[in-house]
């Protein structure tokens, strides 16, 4: 077979030499990406895991917009220094359904996995406002725009929409609610009981300190405070999680 | 696109009915785009499409021009030597604007965090939109212009084929431009995936994809007429670079659009799946555009610029197949003790490991070409800088693998060790190979004896290595000191420090890193200014003339 | 499909495809056959030629070391 084997046809036929590279380029990202797509083991079995809410959403999509992944992970690794600082490390099953994910790759802010319920609504108002005014040390960029700027929900039905197609469970009965659910969890003393069914866990209050709008800075905040507060992790030992 | 047609047979310029077809797609695009416009969900959508409008009315017009020349017998700028050089000579120029914007954006970046007030408290020039731009603006538009320019002028030698297509060649140039300006304007109006280095939206990625497809066909179009019977290393490099982008690029930004006419997508997939999709992107991103585009380059202009052959064809072909199949395997070392499956990162760690040997084998063998002529290092800081560019391919090559260790990782993973890291290949591999490819290209394109100044070349090598140096390592101080204080603990069994005391402590080095950024971009500042004097065909007198001329003797002094 | 057999299955089975791609390259790069040829192929860059024109070194030296 090698006696056979020419590099020579290789070499005087780029279509060939395309399709030989194009081969063995893929063949590590199949070996490596198929399997976790297959591998029901990958994505662990835990109660509470739901699809974000409207405002979350809403406010998912403004952490993206500013580049907040930049310097902020979402991944606590399994490492004891780390559990210690940001609490139990991160499942795979709690980013089931971030599309896209937000893991990130640098910290030159704190890990947000698990930033839910650490601050005060207050705290983050004034953060955002002015980092330095609540953390001397930051180098954080102020956001007093976000406060200012009404939401722009126009189309969070489509926003649904688009995730149902990617696999996560709205169904039309999520989608149908989605303005409502949003405006009932920015507002105080709404009807929430639909809001709590669809999305158990959810916290409804008026975040920004301003109940006569639905700012940006609502649906940031009520993002940050729902992330890594799904999962009851009293309910597990360690041994539940495959690692 | 008029990629197939004979050589010859139509002038260059003149529309051939492919040509036509080009307007008519051109035209039906603008259409397409002013409909979006006229329904844009919301502002960034409708000011691209608009910015696509006017980029396809300007092509239309520009080959309607190109044909009116043609017919009154006006020379074409390309076509003195019987190469299509006017594509690359724009390349050239293009590699030198987006270089030394991308340089300036990060040095902004630098500062802000540094002294953040420099956020100024805005949406479109905060950190968090301005580092994409940053990151983009060097990998794409500068290294990515400098690919697409190059391999344009080394297939076409190596082949000794004049590049396939009168538009075409154009289409892929423009259409590049205007993918990064898409890109580019996205960012500050906070339009992003949020996939590092891939950050543009859905439509922008569908336009590259075309563009890049072009640039696919052009590239083997031109091979495919070359008068010589094998074909030459760098276009393997180049090649496996073009398909294996195009191959990333699909499948790292499978989304859905909220709308057709909204510029927000979501991922198609969720989560860790998302993850590992986006590293085995970023990953090979590093090493189909970062580096076999860029070994390609090495391997046609260190030989060139040295005037010896490659000191081991046979190396180059080793390391090439051995390059490109564990490459791909090394992705999942971003995501070490991530919820990323065991299996998965140990493979990467492994993969990456031995990732160390064929770019190595790189390395030697573009070290190595200059066996017999090494003289000229001191002779030709062309040469000087292309040298000292694949000394930093194997001084990142070897801390790659390092810190995939495990081990290694967890402390550097998270902190500015990766930043040094990334740097030391950025700036002193592509960077410095890039700026010597076009040092040698302008005299090249342009018919000019020498370059205006080999002094100025000179400073701009001496100022940017001490940039390099300061940066990379102010990097690794503040990288692994930070990584150290996050896991140190106290007396008591307590973590030490609180997050804002180790963002504290990194200070005096984010103000050394600007200031390498800031060296760094003087020297591309010199270098713009002593292309821009050689395209005007000016000679600096005053120093010795020296380089290609193989019969000069006289060493230059020491500068 | 169980977490073990993947790993196993794909860990075994990239080394086999990477050990004998690896040999395939080798056996070509190394075959005494082939040095002419590279040897032309190491010096093609030197040439400078215009489109479509046979290819002379521009430094007609033949350099015995490279190669090796």
């Amino acid at each position: 077979m090698f006696k056979k084997f020419s590099h020579e046809k290789i070499e005087k036929n780029s279509i060939l030499l395309l399709i030989l590279t194009l081969i063995t380029v893929a063949i590590g990202g199949l070996v490596e990406i198929v399997p976790t797509f297959l591998i029901k083991s990958t994505i662990e079995d835990v109660k509470g895991v739901r699809p974000y809410s409207p405002l979350e959403l809403a406010g998912r999509n403004i952490y993206i917009r500013e580049g907040c992944y930049n310097c902020h992970s979402q991944m606590i690794r399994s490492l004891r220094s780390e559990v210690e600082r940001y609490g139990h490390y991160s499942l795979a099953a709690e980013s089931k359904y971030d599309h896209p994910f937000q893991w990130g790759s640098k910290r030159t802010g704190p890990d947000l996995a698990r930033v839910g319920g650490k601050y005060s609504d207050e705290w983050h108002r004034l953060h955002m406002a002015d980092p330095r005014a609540v953390v001397p040390e930051s180098v954080m960029p102020g956001y007093p725009f976000l406060e200012r700027r009404p939401l722009d929900y126009r189309n969070i039905e489509s926003g649904l929409r688009a995730l149902a197609r990617a696999g996560v469970p709205y169904d039309d009965e999520h989608i149908a609610n989605a303005r409502a659910d949003l405006e009932a969890q920015a507002t105080p003393d709404a009807d929430i009981d639909g809001l709590m069914q669809r999305y158990p866990k959810a916290q409804a209050r008026d975040f920004d300190g301003n109940p006569k709008m639905i700012s940006e800075l609502d649906a940031l905040i009520a993002y940050l405070q729902m992330l890594g507060t799904l999962v009851d992790f009293s309910a597990y030992e360690n041994a539940d999680f495959r690692q | 696109m008029a990629i197939s047609g004979a050589p010859g047979t139509t002038p260059p310029g003149i529309m051939t009915s492919s040509a036509w077809a080009v307007v008519v797609a051109l035209i039906a695009g603008a259409f397409l785009f002013i409909a979006i416009a006229a329904n844009a969900q919301d502002a960034p959508m409708a000011v691209h499409a608009w910015i696509f409008v006017a980029a396809f009315l300007a092509g239309v017009m520009a080959i309607g021009n190109r044909h009116m020349n043609a017919m009154q017998g006006g020379a074409l700028a390309d076509d003195g030597t019987g190469y299509a050089d006017g594509v690359v000579k724009a390349g050239a120029i293009a590699t030198l604007f987006w270089g030394v914007t991308g340089f300036l954006v990060g040095v902004v970046i630098a500062l802000q965090l540094a002294f953040p007030v420099l956020n100024f408290d805005t949406d479109f020039l905060n950190f968090g939109r301005l580092r994409p731009l940053h990151t983009s603006a060097v990998i794409f538009a500068f290294g990515g212009n400098a690919l697409i320019a190059t391999s344009f002028y080394v297939v076409q030698r190596t082949s000794r084929a004049r590049l396939a297509g009168d538009i075409a060649p154009w289409f892929v140039f423009w259409g590049y431009q205007l993918f990064i300006v898409i890109a580019a304007t996205g960012y500050l109006m906070g339009v992003t995936q949020s996939k590092e280095y891939a950050e543009p939206e859905w439509y922008a990625d569908i336009w590259l994809t075309i563009v890049w497809v072009v640039y696919l066909l052009v590239f083997l179009a031109t091979l495919a007429r070359r008068k010589e019977p094998h074909i030459y290393v760098a276009n393997w490099f180049y090649l496996a670079f073009i398909v294996t982008i195009a191959m990333l690029h699909i499948g790292n930004n499978l989304a859905i659009p909220e709308t057709l006419t909204s510029s927000k997508s979501y991922a198609l997939f969720p989560g860790v799946q998302d993850a590992l999709i986006q590293w085995w992107y970023g990953h090979n991103a590093v090493g189909f555009f970062l580096t076999a585009g860029f070994l390609g380059m090495m391997y046609y202009f260190v030989p060139k610029r040295a005037e010896r052959p490659v000191y081991s064809y046979r190396l180059s072909i080793v390391h090439f197949w051995s390059l490109i199949f564990i490459y791909i395997w090394a992705g999942p070392h971003h995501l070490h003790f991530t919820a990323l499956p065991d299996w998965a990162q140990t493979l990467g760690m492994t993969f990456s490991i031995m990732l160390w040997m064929p770019s190595w084998g790189g390395m030697i063998n573009g070290l190595m070409t200059l066996s017999g002529a090494w003289d000229k290092l001191r002779t030709d800081p062309v040469i000087r800088m292309l040298v000292v560019s694949v000394a930093f391919y194997g001084m990142s090559t070897f801390e790659g693998p390092v810190m995939s260790i495990k081990a290694v990782n967890s402390l550097s993973h998270y902190t500015d060790w990766t930043v040094g890291h990334v740097h030391s290949g950025a700036l002193g591999w592509v960077g410095f190979i890039s700026f010597g490819a076009i040092y040698c290209l302008i005299p090249w394109l342009w018919k000019r004896e020498r370059l205006y100044s080999l002094a100025l070349v000179s400073w701009h090598f001496w100022i940017a290595t001490l940039g390099i140096v300061l940066y990379i390592t102010a990097m690794w101080v503040s990288g692994i000191l930070q990584g150290l204080m996050w896991r140190a603990y106290d007396a008591q069994g307590f973590l030490e420090y609180s997050f804002a005391e180790t963002v504290a402590a990194m200070h005096p080095f984010y103000v050394i890193r600007a200031l390498g950024g800031l060296l760094f971009l003087a020297g591309a500042l010199i270098m713009v200014y002593n292309c821009w004097m050689t395209i005007k065909g000016r000679y600096r007198e005053s120093e010795p003339l020296s380089v290609p001329a193989p019969a000069r003797a006289m060493p230059q002094p020491a500068e | 499909m169980t977490y073990d057999m993947a790993r196993t299955w794909f860990g075994t089975g990239g080394l086999i495809l990477m050990v004998v791609l690896f040999a395939i390259v080798l056996v070509y790069a190394l075959r005494p056959s082939n040095k002419q040829k590279f040897d032309h192929l190491a010096a093609l860059p030197l040439k400078e030629d215009g489109p479509g024109e046979a290819g002379k070194p521009q430094h007609g030296k033949k350099d015995t070391e490279s190669g090796a």
